[in-house]
């Protein structure tokens, strides 16, 4: 008998209550995170990545809610939780960190005092309260390599740059060593070189702890550079989901496609235009009935496209939802390219 | 066409301090040329885009378009100048009147600078530049907020080129977009300067992007250049230890090319206490004494027109190989 994955999430659906009914925003998602494994949720705004990872912690703002799937660590489900053990989870076994470091740093107590507070919460068992859990907090700040973590530990947000707010989120989430981190485009406001240092800082710590990550971004080249395995959303629907090698070398989504030919990088050598992505990425997508993409998609097959969208096993590790890969998608392809 | 000479932008801020923004910038740029200009946030870049339209008041130096002073110009000058060079702004949500439809947006710099002889005039030349950047027909009659980021980054285009510009300051024009929709954003800039022949100042942190876009890209760190160099060049061969820590900084999107890097330690000194001679020397693996006492000039790279290094040893430094420092996978 397999062990089940750490964190499994299955044919997760969230929606958001409209005027004119409800707005679909993650649609049947489905994956599995194993211990100490990095895997990356890339896709554009709009496509439900972020969506995704609060619902794992169960932080969908009002009045947004999971509407059908299920969501278990080590096999229990978080969906079923009570507010009290739901609590325990969020900041001991998983941990968040976002974008802007300011929407989690409290602007009032000193960064040390907010790091304690998270310990006493989180570890009191192992005898970290008072003077003790100030300690913790103190080594937290110096294995995010922040210089003189005693003085720094008594100084506010504000009295810190970008990229160590960063390293002090990051240090806060990782002081109750979790289990699962969700970082949540962690260096999307940081400079490259700063980027840098918080992208090795996470697998540096990672391999310490053993934590796995779940690292949501638009950024495909800090995906290439950190995650084993990444999962491409779009429209709120998993596409298509590979180690992050196969991804990278040979795409096969024409979604996936699209969007390694629009980096720079990969535009031939002194081509003078970048490759793109006609049109825009839908700004409803549950209102779309089969795939999502097939508005802006070079090989959609009219007739095909527009059923339900399949998902296609296409060898162990490597899923594909697209047409192109069932049978009547098959012919119809190769009908089309004669 | 473009000539920046010595560029200086101090700001006050009380008790005698000053923010040493830009400090001493001199660049140019050629018709129909693009020239990036990149570095990390609080670098002056942006700042330097601004003095440069004196859209915010310089401490010093000068800048030239057409051989025409900017920064001594009268108000009338300065308005005949301000129809021939024209900015582009980062966010597409903050740098368009909400309470202004599409056309409205494109028509307020040809009703302020008189373009067109009546309303109907400005109204086809307003179809005719949103056509241009490939808004929908019938655009002009909405409102930005019904429009995506990157098409409110098109109308924001559109808007800098009803003037018929020939000089663009486009300040991170792509950073708010979605990479599906970034690609078209810069193609359409290179239409745009291949038919009408506009220079470009594309400010920009994504050296990528910049590499792809730009002729010549400088690179400048706490207020100053530290790096000017045609592309090529400067990603092949980059002779200031600044310009490399960026480079390989950089993420490569591909697994296969992935490094384990030795990260460029700490963060820049305050521009209010900037520390003696070189900037870069606090955060420098190759600094020496010198670099505490003398503060570098750009000195011309051999072989290579146009690349100057303000680095005591820049012609001295290793070779660069960025490959040296790739790990096998695993």
């Amino acid at each position: 008998m397999l062990t089940p994955p750490l964190l499994s999430v299955e044919n997760l659906t969230i929606a958001f209550p409209g005027k004119t009914g409800d707005s679909i925003v993650v649609d049947g998602v489905s994956f599995a995170l194993n211990r100490g494994e990095t895997v990356g949720v890339v896709g554009e705004s709009g496509s439900g990545k972020s969506m995704t990872a609060l619902s794992i912690l169960r932080l969908i703002p009002e009045p947004g809610r999971v509407t059908g799937g299920t969501i278990a660590l080590d096999g229990e489900s978080i969906l079923a939780l009570t507010e009290k053990a739901l609590r325990r989870v969020r900041g001991g076994r998983i941990a968040m960190i976002f974008q802007d470091p300011m929407t989690s740093l409290n602007p009032v107590f000193t960064i040390g005092e907010q790091i304690a507070e998270a310990v006493r919460l989180h570890r009191a068992e192992e005898g970290l309260t008072g003077k003790a859990a100030w300690d913790e907090a103190v080594n937290a700040l110096r294995r995010v390599h922040i210089a003189e973590p005693e003085r720094r530990a008594k100084q506010f947000p504000h009295e810190l740059s970008g990229g160590m707010r960063q390293r002090v989120m990051i240090a806060m989430a990782l002081a109750c060593r979790p289990d699962v981190l969700l970082a949540d485009e962690p260096t999307t406001a940081l400079d490259v070189t700063v980027q840098a240092q918080i992208l090795s800082l996470i697998r540096e710590l990672q391999r310490e702890i053993g934590m796995a990550v779940l690292l949501i971004t638009h950024d495909l080249a800090v995906v290439a550079e950190t995650c084993d395995r990444v999962i491409v959303l779009y429209a709120g629907k998993v596409m298509e989901m590979a180690d992050a090698q196969s991804l990278f070398d040979d795409p096969k989504h024409p979604y996936t496609q699209g969007l390694l030919a629009s980096l720079p990088e990969n535009a031939p050598q002194g081509a003078t235009r970048l490759t793109y992505i006609k049109g825009q990425p839908p700004t409803n997508p549950g209102k779309i009935t089969g795939c999502p993409f097939r508005a802006r998609c070079p090989k959609v097959i009219p007739g095909v496209c527009e059923k339900p969208l399949p998902t296609v096993q296409l060898e162990p590790g490597r899923m594909i939802r697209c047409h192109l890969f069932t049978e009547s998608g098959n012919t119809e392809a190769s009908h089309a390219e004669r | 066409m473009l000539n920046v000479e010595n560029l200086t932008v101090h700001f006050p801020i009380g008790r005698g301090l000053l923010v040493r923004a830009v400090d001493g910038v001199s660049f140019t740029v050629s018709k129909g040329e693009t020239l990036g200009l990149v570095g990390e946030s609080g670098c002056g870049k942006s700042t330097t885009g601004r003095a440069i339209l004196r859209l915010i008041p310089t401490t010093a130096g000068s800048v030239a378009f057409d051989g025409r002073d900017v920064l001594s110009a009268s108000n009338t000058e300065l308005h005949e100048l301000r129809r021939r060079m024209q900015m582009v702004f980062q966010d597409p949500f903050a740098s368009l009147s909400p309470r202004l439809t599409v056309g409205k947006i494109v028509a307020e710099p040809l009703e302020i600078h008189n373009v067109g002889a009546n309303a109907a005039e400005r109204r086809d030349r307003v179809t005719e530049l949103l056509s241009a950047v490939g808004m929908p027909v019938g655009a002009a009659n909405r409102y930005p907020h019904e429009f995506s980021g990157g098409q409110r980054q098109r109308i924001g285009i559109a808007r800098a080129l009803a003037l018929n510009p020939e000089f663009l300051v486009l300040d991170e024009p792509v950073s708010a977009l979605d990479i599906s929709v970034r690609a078209q954003v810069v193609n359409l800039l290179a239409d745009l300067q291949q038919q009408r022949g506009i220079s470009y100042l594309f400010i920009g942190h994504d050296l990528s992007l910049i590499r792809h876009a730009a002729q010549r890209v400088a690179v400048m760190y706490l207020g100053r250049i530290v790096e000017i160099a045609p592309a090529a060049a400067l990603y092949s061969n980059p002779r200031h230890p600044y310009t490399r820590s960026l480079l390989a900084s950089a993420p490569i999107p591909d697994p296969s090319r992935r490094r384990e890097r030795a990260p460029l330690e700490g963060d820049p000194p305050s521009p209010v206490n900037m520390p003696s001679g070189c900037r870069f020397r606090n955060r420098c693996p190759f600094a020496q004494p010198v670099c505490a006492e003398r503060d570098p000039e750009l000195i011309q790279i051999d072989g290579v027109a146009g690349h100057h290094s303000a680095c005591h040893f820049a012609r001295e430094l290793p070779v660069w190989s960025p490959l040296e420092s790739y790990l096998p996978q695993g």
